[in-house]
């Protein structure tokens, strides 16, 4: 046992001081791993996070309820409590009206204005007892109609007392609420959120929030002795198609599922960078393993098995893998919390807001994550543990033995091109396959990624082996040597063209996605804003969470007003369909008539279009929801709405930009307030008579509805400004850190170069005896890392352009619902490869020629 | 310069002296040698281990500068030469042979053997055809596409004659060339080096082998930095070289 202790020491000792000696490739490798797997810790923390605190918050606000009827942010029609209540075996019915309203005095909060009918609530839910509570005197509360009640833990947060005024921005203007109630119940509605709750009465909340004639949710309580799924089997058959009706489990459960396509998404993204982790991980095995040839057969001759010259290697890679797993767990929480904001306010965005998550970390899904994270490194060099095992004793006894004649393995390379050939054929294929386009897209792209990896060393292999030929025929000895070189440290060339292949791929890529959102960012302005010179919002630019929707009455005003040509409204709302939710996207149908605006179609006649959305028999959709729910034009829609069934046909496919991992239904505003009972706008868009005075018309409406509605008012160029700088910025960040990857790759690829010159010193000063002149050494070093640096730039050319591809058309478009066009930024590939190559060629020439500087007599010494 | 007379020796040191420094002391190497080989001569170096044969020979090649003294090769003052004049003299003038591992391992046989050529530049075909040709001298004609690491000792050892050979330059000089062979081996490469005198270049082997003095017209005996017995006579040669 102590011999085994004494041979573990041993060999954790010979990794740790190779590693140590390799310090750069030892880095890049372990903090790529540590990168991939903190980004799946944090994609999953962020997940989980997220969905617990939908399932908490469903489950508090559900109290005693056995089933919720739901449709999305639209709500369901009122008439519906006194229906159901009709049900048999329905105990009770409690309605709910929902939406976050901001708090403009309190920077920055947010609170969940939850309206209820507080005698009827009483039977599904518990609100607590305490001083002053709503259960204590309801008839208090509900005498004032601007009765709120709060929860003890916002009031000590904000320093609130009973009787305090609380000013709250909603849809019907900034109105003053007054505390009236304290909720305290640990257990109930007052829990969830983080306490961020204001509860008033049911038809107050109707009237802050617009919601005419319809409510949030429904809350049902089944009767005792009555059978819960037979009493939804008659809830659902008198409910119909107007709305959902599910248990509030199955609630989150189909939220989860809603969200687990973006969390996929996300997910894959991260498990590229794991890929790419692996890549390196590979090759500083096949690096150890090279590179110890000799250590291990003198092991051997000493006397070591087999396994124990496998276990030098694996060793080392377990070093890694723990390192990286140690870094990527705590930097994965890190990552998470410094995303945690955006992901939110990206899941409201796309789904519906559920408000914010407290991160919790799950020890048992962070071990699995970490678990993975050392297992697949280990998995991704078995091959190279084989081989390391594989050496014979007698290789010690050869110095200088060269390999170049030594077939390749061929598993890897054949593993590679199978890979490689599965996953275009999988795109190819993708039509045909039981599985979204996204997902199709991303396993390509992970084949492909893979393939690369595999097939790399033997990509250098063929390159070498055509240099040669070229260079033999034309007598070019020195092209022939570094061709053999190259070909000969194959592995060590890979293994440094991996890592300027990710740097420069992930430059291209990274350029490439800046570019198509730049693009296309560009072309829907002219499109979609064509002619529009101010966008109104209430609250917050108009596509950021804290953006509250404007009364219809101020649009109806800002299109009276006489320095104003056109004021056209946008109100965006969701609902329930086929299992997922619809974004429903209402504007005014009489705009596209007339000609005033324009549809940008991708499928059908825009006329034809028009005239059918403002007769109110047609829609439009976009491609995301032909796709997802696999409508096309001519197909008849069933929508659920406040006001029953609403029955449409597709009139064709547009161009919808309003972001969203949602399909898009967009109807006439008049068909929307009619089924709706509903004509507050998300968004005001307002063309002034004359241009230049369209900064004394931002003023005036900022002067009439500043105050009482928070409206912000951006011109057209300012919201594409404020795009613009959300590119600049992220370009700003992602440039940098891209840039640093670039030059510590490059640094990489150098001090290999640099250690290969001194492995290389006797046959360098062999040659320079022969006559080769420190010129021609500088000349022979700069074509080998010249080579390195010209397959790296070409492969990193296919693999930008794929990650690019990627990211625009499979991450943007599939999960953001942004139909971003591709567009290739050609001249930033070919200056990151001009950069690359002119470094290799620079730098090797450096390299040769200092190292023909060394004293040659002391390296021609055989002794 | 003037053309140098066809009797005048193919290299010409003087008085040169080589120390090395080695942390605070200094190894003096050379301690002033002075040394002539005509063409057509084979002159042996001799010594125990350490004397300075091999920094004799590196002066010779221009491979190292001597600390004083000067080393003349086909009337060329080598240790005046840039380090890349050095490299183009060695290219064309000067033939090297050393102990061991004398072979490019990445090169086959005949592209070690062409390689002086083609780094000066000769054409392809010519290269090549001048390569196959010195290695059929030295009997490798069937090896001209084996790498180094398929060759046999004697075999990588008379390859590397052969390139040394390959330009004809007027000097050869070889550093132990048959240390690590057995007999016969050891004495088809001797053999080699004195066709090479025999076709009118001037070569100077350094050696510990006794053999050595049946192939040499004359014998140097370097001992601690310095000429110590020089004999022309052949007779001589072998009680020296003992
Ligand atoms: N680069 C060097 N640094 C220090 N000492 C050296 C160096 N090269 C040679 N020497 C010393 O110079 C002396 C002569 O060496 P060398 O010419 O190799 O002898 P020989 O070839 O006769 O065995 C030896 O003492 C050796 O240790
Ligand atoms: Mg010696």
């Amino acid at each position: 046992m102590r011999g085994a202790g004494v041979v573990i020491a041993l060999v954790l000792s010979l990794a740790v001081r190779h590693l140590a000696r390799h310090r750069a490739l030892a880095a890049v490798a372990i903090a790529s791993l540590a990168g991939g797997v903190a980004a799946i810790n944090a994609v999953q923390l962020l997940h989980a996070s997220v969905v617990r605190s939908y399932e908490e918050t469903t489950t508090r606000f559900a109290g005693r309820a056995a089933l919720e009827v739901t449709n999305g942010e639209s709500g369901v029609a009122e008439e519906l409590v006194d229906e159901l209540r009709t049900v048999a075996g329905v105990g009770a019915v409690a309605a709910a009206v929902t939406g976050f309203v901001a708090a403009p005095d309190l920077p920055g909060e947010r609170l969940y204005l939850y309206g209820v009918d507080l005698l009827a609530d009483q039977e599904v839910r518990d609100y607590g007892a305490g001083p002053g509570a709503v259960v204590s005197d309801p008839m208090v509360f509900l005498a004032a109609p601007d009765s709120v009640a709060l929860t003890r833990a916002f009031m000590r947060a904000h320093g609130l007392r009973m009787h305090d005024r609380v000013r709250v921005r909603t849809p019907a203007g900034t109105t003053a609420l007054v505390v009236r109630a304290v909720l305290d119940a640990p257990e109930g509605p007052a829990a969830a959120l983080d306490g961020r709750l204001a509860i008033v009465d049911l038809s107050v909340a109707q009237d802050l929030l617009r919601f005419d004639g319809r409510v949030s949710e429904l809350a049902v309580a089944v009767a005792p002795g009555a059978d819960v799924d037979e009493v939804a089997a008659r809830v659902r058959a008198r409910v119909a198609t107007r709305g959902v009706v599910e248990p509030p489990r199955s609630r989150a459960a189909s939220f989860a599922r809603l969200l687990a396509n973006y969390r996929n998404g996300l997910g894959l993204a991260a498990a590229v960078a794991l890929v790419v982790a692996l890549h390196f991980v590979a090759n500083i095995a096949a690096l150890a393993c090279e590179e110890r040839r000799r250590e291990m057969a003198l092991l051997r001759l000493a006397g070591a098995s087999r396994r124990l010259a496998g276990g030098l290697v694996a060793a080392e890679m377990l070093v890694v893998a723990l390192a990286a797993a140690s870094l990527g767990a705590p930097s994965g929480i890190v990552l998470a919390r410094a995303l945690q904001a955006r992901f939110g306010s990206s899941v409201a965005a796309l789904y519906g807001d559920v408000g914010d998550a407290p991160l919790a970390v799950a020890p048992t899904a962070l071990a699995a994550i970490c678990g993975l994270g050392i297992a697949l490194p280990m998995l991704a060099v078995l091959g190279t543990l084989r081989r390391a095992g594989a050496v014979r004793p007698l290789a010690a006894l050869r110095p200088e033995v060269s390999r170049v004649r030594g077939s390749e393995r061929g598993v890897g390379v054949r593993l590679g091109a199978l890979l490689g050939v599965i996953a275009v054929g999988l795109w190819g294929a993708r039509a045909r396959l039981p599985i979204s386009v996204e997902a199709a897209g991303m396993a390509t792209m992970l084949g492909v990624l893979a393939a690369l990896a595999l097939v790399l060393p033997a990509l250098v292999r063929a390159f070498a082996a055509a240099a040669d030929a070229w260079a033999r025929r034309r007598g070019r000895v020195l092209f022939v040597l570094a061709a053999r070189v190259v070909a000969e440290e194959r592995r060590r060339v890979a293994a440094a063209g991996a890592a300027l292949l990710v740097g420069l791929g992930g430059t291209i890529g990274v350029g490439a996605w800046i570019a198509s959102l730049d693009a296309t960012l560009h072309e829907a302005f002219a499109a979609v804003f064509a002619r529009v010179d101010l966008v109104v919002s209430g609250g917050a630019d108009p596509f950021a969470r804290a953006a509250v929707r404007l009364p219809g009455a101020v649009a109806a005003e800002l299109a009276r007003r006489p320095d104003v040509a056109f004021a056209d409204v946008l109100r965006v709302d969701t609902i329930e369909l086929a299992g997922s939710r619809a974004a429903i996207v209402a504007r005014d149908a009489a705009a596209y008539v007339t000609g005033r605006r324009r549809l940008a179609m991708v499928e059908g006649d825009a006329d034809a279009a028009a005239r059918a959305l403002a007769a109110g028999t047609g829609v439009l959709v976009n491609r995301t929801f032909a796709r997802r729910f696999g409508r096309r034009p001519g197909d008849e829609l069933e929508l659920p709405t406040p006001a029953g069934p609403l029955r449409v046909r597709i009139a064709g496919i547009h161009l919808e930009l309003t972001p969203g991992d949602l399909g898009a239904v967009l109807l006439d505003r008049e068909l929307y307030r009619r089924w709706w009972h509903d004509d507050s706008a998300s968004l005001v868009e307002v063309a002034v008579r004359r241009p230049r005075d369209r900064g004394v018309v931002a003023a005036a409406i900022r002067a009439r509805w500043g105050a009482s509605h928070g409206v912000v008012v951006l011109t057209v160029e300012e919201l594409r400004n404020t795009y613009r700088a959300l590119l600049d910025r992220l370009a700003a960040l992602v440039r940098p850190l891209l840039g640093v990857a670039l030059a510590s790759a490059l640094a990489g690829v150098l001090s290999t170069g640099a250690a290969a010159m001194l492995a290389r010193r006797r046959v360098h000063a062999l040659l320079r005896a022969v006559g080769l002149t420190r010129r021609q050494l500088g000349c022979l070093a700069s074509l080998e890392l010249v080579t390195v640096g010209a397959i790296a730039a070409g492969a990193a050319t296919a693999l930008g352009w794929g990650l690019g591809w990627l990211q625009v058309q499979v991450l943007l478009r599939g999960m953001l619902g942004l139909s971003v066009d591709y567009a290739f930024p050609a001249a930033l590939a070919a200056g990151a490869a001009a950069v690359v190559l002119a470094s290799t060629a620079l730098g090797g020439w450096w390299l040769g020629y200092r190292a023909g500087g060394a004293p040659l007599a002391a390296a021609l010494r055989w002794e | 310069m003037p053309a140098a007379p066809a009797t005048a020796p193919a290299v010409e040191a003087v008085d040169l002296v080589r120390r090395h420094r080695q942390g605070d002391t200094v190894v003096a190497a050379l301690r002033g040698v002075s040394l002539t080989v005509a063409p057509g001569e084979l002159v042996a170096v001799v010594g125990p281990s350490g004397s300075g044969k091999s920094t004799l020979l590196h002066l010779l090649a221009g491979v190292d500068l001597p600390d004083a003294g000067s080393v003349v090769v086909a009337g060329v003052a080598v240790h005046l030469l840039s380090e890349d004049a050095r490299a183009a003299l060695r290219r064309r003038a000067i033939g090297l042979v050393f102990q061991g591992c004398n072979l490019v391992p990445l090169l086959t046989a005949l592209e070690n053997v062409a390689l002086p050529l083609l780094l000066d530049g000769t054409p392809r075909s010519q290269a090549q055809a001048r390569a196959r040709a010195a290695l059929a001298a030295v009997g490798l004609a069937a090896r001209a596409q084996h790498l180094p690491d398929r060759l046999s000792g004697g075999e990588a050892q008379r390859a590397a004659v052969a390139r040394a050979l390959v330009a004809a330059p007027p000097l050869v000089l070889a550093d132990e060339p048959t240390g690590s062979l057995d007999a016969a081996s050891a004495d088809g490469v001797l053999a080699l080096l004195r066709g090479a005198a025999a076709g009118g270049a001037a070569v100077l082997l350094v050696t510990h082998d006794p053999r050595a003095a049946a192939y040499a017209d004359r014998i140097v005996r370097l001992a601690d930095g310095l000429v110590v017995a020089a004999t022309g006579e052949a007779g001589a040669c072998a009680a020296l070289a003992s």
